[in-house]
């Protein structure tokens, strides 16, 4: 008789399926996935860098607002259209009359400082606060959904713990927490897009900028809201069959999919809004 | 509960082994022949596939797997084919642990036990999970820090860069759990990690041709001025 080993490496019958890692199918099924969406976030990230970096001006204007008080009258100052290739510096404003100027670099700053108060400038659309308490959010739902399978494979599985006391929450409560908290960032993104699109006229036919904003927060937005319905329906299938610890990898497929979101975003953060 | 004990921890008698070939033989979706105990907490055997957690071994050409925790409560059970005193052929158990009135409820408790404890013992606790996210909170917190601080653009990329690949170290590390992972980690991620890192160095040279880094965006200049600077 053979001696017993922790997976069996000696050859499979000829013509038998015999799995190449010791995971399970549905593990390396998911991690192949992921690999593929590492690939496509890189090319993403990836066509972003080269475009930013080899840009002469960036972020290319696209609705620089300077809102001005002259002689009691509030004149709005707007960047309009790309700057040319052979200008270097110059930004094309258009003022309250739809006049357009083309200023250079030093025009610019002797526009403004005239002495007249200036009431309000955006260099940028973008809401930082509001996206890194975003982040802020998705890394808490990574936390509730390691909680989550934490608690699946104990065998807590109602809303809460059967012993008061941290980690409080059960898998039901933190499976929960992690769905709203999931479509929170999503409220929030929507939000965001709504107050750039509408009141800041910043669209993805604005600039380059824009497009690639759009493109790559668009396709995160995308795996988000698949991670809530993954996460929904996982949920709903577990309250309504009764799932235990015999589930817990069920849950732990989900898991890594949503932490690669939450993975993802950290790098888009700081690649689009800080950088 | 940790079986230290060599040799196969349950039988299969020739017949039995002949039979389970045969099964696994016709059923080419199933790969191990596995011992298990049923949600009656019943002794019962099926045909399945590896799964996380299992000892596997081999006897007379059959894959025999057993969930691991249960192995010192199995240990010298018999199995055998043929008919039972009421003359039903089938798979028949024979030994000490099919003699115990009690085995359902040791296993269950052997397998609540490994779930807890087991896994705690290669994985992060809830404690380490807090610690992580405070660490990535504090982390995100110094980016924002950051981007207050006037550093030299190239300096300002690298740091904000290093703070967001440690971040994302910590989140593939210890939440998607890749510290504790075996070495396939390697074979599967490895290769898109190379491709990655490939794709942003195949496309510097378009980067270097327009050769411009953004520290005279005038964007910048123009919010300097109307701060008063």
């Amino acid at each position: 008789m053979s001696t017993a080993t922790q997976e069996s490496h000696e050859a499979p019958p000829a013509g038998r399926y015999h799995p190449v890692l010791p995971i399970t199918t549905g593990k390396f099924a998911m991690w192949l996935f992921l690999a593929t969406e590492i690939m496509f976030f890189t090319g993403l990230i990836g066509s972003y860098v080269v475009l930013r970096f080899g840009a002469k001006h960036w972020p290319t204007p696209y609705n620089f607002i300077v809102k001005e008080k002259v002689a009691d009258k509030v004149v709005t100052w707007t960047a309009v259209g790309e700057p040319e290739p052979d200008k270097t510096g110059h930004l094309v404003f258009a003022d309250d009359q739809g006049q357009k100027h083309d200023l250079a670099p030093q025009q610019i700053e002797k526009q403004f400082e005239r002495g007249h108060e200036i009431l309000a400038k955006k260099e940028t659309p973008l809401n930082l606060p509001l996206t890194a308490f975003n982040t802020f959010l998705l890394i808490c739902s990574s936390v509730t959904m390691v909680l989550a399978l934490a608690s699946i494979q104990k065998n807590e599985l109602g809303w809460t713990r059967k012993v008061p006391g941290f980690p409080w929450l059960g898998f039901r409560g933190y499976m929960l927490l992690t769905i709203l908290i999931g479509a929170g960032f999503l409220s929030i993104q929507v939000k965001e897009y709504r107050a750039l699109i509408f009141e800041d006229e910043f669209t993805p036919s604005t600039s380059i900028f824009a497009s690639c904003f759009y493109v790559m927060t668009g396709c995160h937005g995308a795996h988000v809201t698949g991670g809530v319905l993954y996460n929904l329906g996982l949920f709903l299938a577990a309250i309504k069959n009764g799932w235990n610890s015999s589930h817990a990898q069920t849950i732990e497929l989900a898991g890594l999919y949503w932490h690669f979101v939450d993975l993802v975003w950290i790098i888009l953060f700081t690649v689009v809004y800080l950088i | 509960m940790t079986d230290t004990t060599t040799g196969d921890p349950i039988t299969l008698t020739p017949a039995a082994q002949q039979k389970a070939k045969e099964y696994l033989e016709q059923d080419k979706t199933h790969d191990v022949f596995r011992v298990k105990i049923d949600y009656n907490k019943k002794l019962a055997i099926d045909l399945d596939k590896i799964r996380p957690g299992d000892r596997t071994y081999q006897q007379g050409g059959v894959n025999v797997a057993i969930t691991e925790a249960l192995i010192p409560i199995l240990r010298g059970l018999i199995i055998d084919f043929g008919p039972n005193s009421e003359g039903k052929v089938g798979f028949q158990f024979a030994g000490p642990p099919h003699a115990d009135p009690d085995l359902g409820n040791k296993a269950q408790a052997a397998l609540d036990k490994a779930a807890a404890g087991g896994h705690e013992a290669g994985h992060s606790t809830e404690g380490d999970y807090m610690k992580i996210f405070f660490a990535l909170f504090m982390l995100t917190a110094a980016e924002l820090g950051c981007t207050q601080i006037p550093l030299p653009k190239l300096l300002f990329i690298l740091v904000l860069m290093s703070l967001a690949v440690f971040k994302a170290a910590l989140v593939g590390m210890f939440f998607m759990h890749l510290k504790f992972e075996g070495r396939w980690k390697h074979i599967l991620l490895v290769p898109p990690c190379i491709l990655a890192v490939v794709l942003i160095f195949a496309l510097m040279p378009d980067v270097g041709r327009t050769g411009a880094w953004p520290h005279d965006v005038p964007g910048r200049l123009m919010a300097d001025s109307a701060d008063g600077k």
